[in-house]
């Protein structure tokens, strides 16, 4: 097809139309639109474009929605399985399943349980820590080794049982 | 702890209940069928839930939340190509009985799109964004997006018009 001469109102039209697929937005100047409507070299292409654009908005407002109320469902579903163990609220194992009840529960339990194994291990570090900080001031002190005074410590349960074991005799 | 975990679950839950019909529109646009639709709208709730916390403002939801579905839709017409030779599945989901009032021929002819020009055509006018909102989607200049659109619409136009004449024949 020939193009159309510059300035011309086909060429005018044909301008808007290509704005029109640019933006997605037709609208033409009155002039234009009554030009367009009966020339035979421009107004199939602006009909087309017309009906495209009109169809596209036509078609998303067409869509069926029906599978859009599982598939939130199943979402939001999942991020609440998935939210459980990090919230150990009573309010939401009251409102669950039995079944997420007692596996919420568990989760709980086994958090408990690690907490109190990690603060009796610190405390077990703690303590022998410290104590042999003092028995090494006490070597700088006085002299006596860490081992003498452990062996002095432990030397009343040596004589208990060495006097069993002559007794036994 | 609990409050924060919470509060997060209802603004999600908020965002993404209000956000789904359009987020599946699009979806479907993206994919052409309601069951790679439907897919595509979950894995993209359950990956904007992880990534929650990372969006700063609530202002930029909606656009954040269109970003990661339109990834989603990438991932699932990957995963489908490498599966299902194109064109197929719509053959015998058409034969199943599609629901009626979706303009299936239109979401067809969006699937022969190439994916850039599909995704600009989709924004424009399953979701109602303008130029400048889909360029910040995208993350292109607007003229991208405007070429992008101008290219889509002019190659739908042409295959609209060549199957009403072949449906007048
Ligand atoms: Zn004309």
């Amino acid at each position: 097809m020939k193009p159309h001469a510059v300035g011309s109102a086909c060429h005018r039209v044909q301008m808007e139309l290509d704005e029109a697929l640019a933006t997605g937005t037709l609208a033409l100047p009155a002039e234009l639109a009554l030009h367009a409507d009966g020339c035979p070299r421009c107004g199939p292409e602006y009909r087309d474009t017309e009906a495209l654009l009109s169809r596209l908005r036509g078609a998303a407002a067409g869509i069926e929605l029906g599978p859009v109320p599982q598939a939130v469902d199943k979402v939001l579903d999942q991020i609440t399985r998935e939210a459980a163990p990090r919230v150990f609220s009573m309010v939401e194992a009251s409102a669950g399943s039995p079944g997420a009840q007692h596996r919420q529960k568990q989760v709980r339990t086994r958090w408990i349980l690690g907490q109190v194994a990690a603060v009796a291990a610190v405390l077990l570090i703690a303590v022998g820590g410290i104590g042999y900080a003092i028995l090494k001031v006490n070597e700088a002190v006085s002299g006596v080794s860490p081992g003498d005074v452990l062996a002095k410590f432990a030397s009343p349960f040596r004589f208990t049982d060495t006097a069993k074991i002559e007794k036994a005799k | 702890m609990l409050l924060s975990e919470t509060a997060r679950r209802e603004a999600f839950t908020t965002l993404f209940s209000q956000m789904s019909p359009r987020l599946y529109r699009t979806a479907l646009g993206m994919l052409g069928n309601p069951h790679d639709a439907s897919d595509a709208l979950q894995e993209a709730g359950l990956k904007a839930y992880r990534y929650f916390d990372k969006l700063q403002q609530e202002e930029a939801g909606p656009a954040w939340l269109t970003r990661i579905l339109i990834n989603a839709c990438y991932d699932q017409g990957r995963r489908r190509s490498r599966t299902t030779p194109i064109g197929l599945e719509v053959e015998q989901e058409e034969a199943g009985g599609l629901p009626a009032e979706t303009d299936w021929e239109l979401v067809q002819a969006l699937q022969t799109l190439p994916e850039e020009q599909r995704t600009t055509v989709v924004l424009r006018f399953f979701q109602d964004l303008t130029v400048p909102q889909i360029a910040a989607v995208m993350n292109v200049p607007d003229g991208t997006v405007k070429s992008r659109l101008h290219a889509a619409l002019s190659r739908m136009r042409g295959q609209l018009m060549q199957s009403r004449r072949e449906g007048v024949q």
